[in-house]
């Protein structure tokens, strides 16, 4: 699928802003801020999912990440103390800015050349093949214009993926247990055993 | 040259057969328009009203009415204090549950394709969850005394 | 030369190109997904800030009937003119940052909460065909997403006033809608089950085909709607949940610190996501914006228009009942609210699930694997017969509610927390036993334990 036209304008609109976002919540002095800046780093990816017609995984990036992790995140923050470090006038750029320049290059570079035999493949987009997808969502929709997109995911995971979807019960059990232990006291332990 | 006609075009070239009217066929995607332009407009409700009570209002700033409120006492301390950790199981496990319910939404909109299998799939998914939950109470996770 | 011409047309909107190819193309872009929708989103937001006003007096007037007073009485007739004199009231008033406040994060908290509150305005079907202004495919899972994001904004209220009531406010009230929200998704999971999309007409017109005369899906999913009403309560923090708003303990809860217009927006959000949640309840459980009988209806204008108040009427139902509820019931401790959230309500949901996933299977077609053959298909649908609504019916309410309730009382069976009336009665046995004990110990002696 390619985008092309206003969407493609979109597309790298909301990419560079999200890269910004990204960059505020490292520099950010107060860790609130900097979760305030993680919402809407995360925010606009999920503008970005609903851009690629991912619309079930837009919706979960914003009920999950933003409405559950987020929250989490800023209990974190408000359950340790970071007055002293918000108040202190340490410098924020310190000697490890350089190496992390550098390995974040390093990443990026490595990215670029991952990419680069899909970015071979890649044919400037053909106005017939999108129009054709596009009709063609259109009648599936069944006169309703809305996509399948729920749908897709449901086949896709719970035909083709039943076995990883069990393992994944098995992956929130184990955080389950892991958030019960983490956070109960010896106090709390002598009461209910 | 002809992928450059094309787009300019935007139009299916007609490969013979008769020309289909009828209404253009938009992808479900602009959907999301209408919904883009309401969070606009709900941002700049609020932004707007705020700026206009800012223009009415008289500001009168004295150094006790600017303080946290705290039974008409001087506050004591600082209020950014530690917190009891029950707060932070409570998240935690609200973050293990809504994972569950994001599963179940597209099994259940696709549950009579899936029929048997599909729930003997989510017996196994809900059984291991409520084991967990099992444990969670037992150790006094759920409680708040 | 000519790959940077391509790119910039495909980037160039419409318009622009029309003018390059001098060829007038039917373009309903503009009308379909700009105009119209701009019309319906003022009018809806409109619609919806004053009624969001008007809940407050009706707040006001339904509490002082119930408590045998007047109410508001003095700015217009019957006190209908109160709502604009509390908006202009709340204008002038002056809007204070407290110093040790995180001015930033201060001044944004309120928005979030209302931009989240407001959003999900646009996917809810206010109406039949053109009355809905967005109809997507993951219209219930965005309302959920959104309304969680809500919760942000009142956690950073808490936090930025740097004031003890506040942050212990918003902790409170934070872990609440996170615990009820948790029931709210598991409760609607039953009623997907029957209506196969998360879009919000196309749950509407599943209702229509699938329940009795349209009536809707409470019929099949009695305890669902049980399950989601309490969660909203909880999850709007209305009483008997306002435990974040208890004013003899935290004073105001997160918005302690906030004044004039900026707490304002805080009660704006409150009193929308109050509309939102009864929209909700309204279209998942209630039949949405149909009534038996709007079919009869062959105008589509009228129809429409029509339509459009049956949904509003409902909501007006449900929204008399949360002020009902709020003059009726006592409010909960808070370790008995969480445990309601925890112990009760995902439990329920959970069995909810299971119960409606097996009493569904059983109903399918003996063709898909069904023993009982109580659906068929229509239309690329599978749709209950009569005896299947029957069946349905009588699993929702006969089998599934007693089921659960005993599940429920089962495994809730030593939480003496949570039964006041066994609470007491400990109390009573206590001192009852006590006291036998000293008169057993005879007269003459001095009691050990004092009049403690």
């Amino acid at each position: 699928m390619q985008l092309h036209g206003w969407e493609a304008a979109l597309f790298y609109v909301l990419a560079i802003m999200t890269l910004f976002m990204a960059v505020f919540v490292v520099t950010a002095r107060v860790a609130v801020h900097s979760a305030l800046f993680l919402i809407s780093t995360l925010v606009n990816v999920a503008l970005l999912f609903i851009l690629l017609r991912a619309e079930f995984v837009a919706g979960v990036q914003i009920l999950v990440y933003v409405g559950g992790v987020m929250v989490l995140f800023l209990f974190v923050i408000m359950l340790v103390q970071t007055r002293a470090e918000e108040e202190s006038r340490v410098r924020l750029y310190t000697g490890q800015t350089w190496p992390a320049v550098i390995i974040a290059l390093l990443l990026a570079g490595s990215f670029y050349f991952a990419m680069s035999p899909a970015q071979a493949a890649f044919r400037p987009p053909d106005a017939t093949t999108a129009i054709a997808e596009t009709a063609e969502r259109a009648s599936a929709g069944a006169g309703l214009n809305i996509s399948k997109d729920t749908q897709e995911v449901g086949e896709q995971l719970y035909r083709q993926a039943a076995l990883p979807f069990e393992i994944a019960s098995l992956l929130l059990l184990v955080a389950m247990v892991g958030a019960v232990l983490l956070a109960r006291g010896t106090k709390q332990e002598k009461y209910y055993e | 040259m002809t992928v450059l006609l094309a787009l300019l075009l935007q139009t299916p070239p007609r490969a013979g057969g008769p020309p289909s009217p009828g209404p253009v066929a938009t992808p479900p995607i602009y959907g999301y328009i209408p919904i883009v332009i309401f969070f606009l407009i709900a941002v700049l409700l609020p932004v707007v009203l705020l700026g206009v009570s800012r223009l009415v209002q008289r500001q009168v700033f004295e150094r006790e009415k600017l303080m946290p409120y705290e039974c008409g006492v001087d506050p004591i301390g600082d209020a950014r204090d530690r917190f009891s950790v029950r707060f932070y199981i409570v998240a935690m496990l609200f973050l293990v549950f809504d994972v569950e319910t994001i599963f179940l939404f597209p099994w259940a909109v696709i549950y009579d394709r899936l029929a048997v299998f599909g729930l003997v799939e989510m017996l196994l998914f809900i059984g291991i969850l409520v084991v967990g939950y099992y444990y969670a109470w037992q150790k006094g996770a759920l409680e708040w005394a | 030369m000519q790959a940077l011409l391509t790119t910039l047309l495909f980037v160039a909107p419409g318009w622009v190109r029309d003018w390059i190819t001098h060829e007038k193309q039917p373009n309903v872009f503009w009308s379909e997904y700009i105009v119209w929708p701009l019309i319906q989103i003022v009018i809806v937001v409109i619609v919806v800030l004053t009624l969001v006003a008007y809940l407050t007096y009706l707040e006001r007037k339904v509490s002082a009937l119930i408590q045998a007073r007047l109410g508001p009485m003095r700015v217009g007739p019957w006190g209908l003119l109160q709502p604009l004199a509390d908006g202009i009231k709340l204008l002038i008033k002056e809007d204070i940052v407290p110093i040790k406040a995180d001015r930033a994060v201060f001044l944004v908290a309120p928005i979030i909460s209302l931009v989240a509150a407001m959003v999900v305005l646009a996917v809810i079907p206010w109406g039949a065909a053109w009355a809905t202004i967005a109809n997507v495919n993951i219209g219930l899972l965005f309302i959920l997403a959104v309304s969680s994001v809500g919760v942000l904004g009142l956690v950073l209220a808490g936090w930025s006033s740097n004031s003890k009531y506040s942050l212990l406010g918003a902790l409170r009230s934070s872990a609440q809608m996170v615990s009820y929200e948790i029931g709210m998704g598991l409760s609607i999971i039953g009623a997907l089950m029957f209506a196969r999309t998360l879009s919000m007409s196309g749950i509407i017109d599943a209702q229509q085909t699938d329940s009795l005369w349209g009536l809707g899906y409470f019929l099949y999913q009695p305890l669902g709607v049980l399950v989601y009403l309490t969660s909203a309560l909880g999850e709007t923090n209305r009483a008997p949940f306002d435990l974040p708003e208890a004013e003899s303990e935290l004073v105001a809860g997160y918005h302690t610190e906030y004044s004039g217009f900026r707490w304002a927006l805080f009660f704006m959000a409150e009193y929308s996501s109050m509309i939102v949640t009864a929209a909700v309840a309204v279209t998942v459980f209630f039949g949405g914006w149909y009534f038996p009988g709007l079919g009869l209806v062959k105008n589509p204008t009228l129809f429409v228009l029509l339509s459009i108040v049956i949904f509003g009427a409902k909501i007006a139902v449900l929204l008399y009942a949360y002020m009902w509820f709020r003059w009726t019931w006592p409010r909960y401790r808070y370790d008995q609210l969480m445990e309601l959230g925890w112990k009760w309500m995902i439990p329920a949901g959970l069995a909810n699930i299971v119960l409606t996933g097996v009493f569904y299977v059983l109903a399918l077609p003996k063709a898909q694997g069904g023993l009982l053959g109580f659906m068929h298909e229509e239309k690329g649908r599978l749709i209950p017969t009569k005896l299947g609504i029957l069946y349905f019916i009588v699993t929702g309410f006969v089998v599934t509610i007693p089921i659960v309730w005993g599940l429920l009382t089962t495994i809730n069976r030593r939480s003496r927390d949570f039964n006041l009336h066994e609470q007491r009665q400990l109390q009573v046995n206590l001192r009852r036993e006590r006291l036998e004990k000293m008169l057993q110990q005879g007269a003459g002696t001095q009691p050990a334990e004092g009049g403690q």
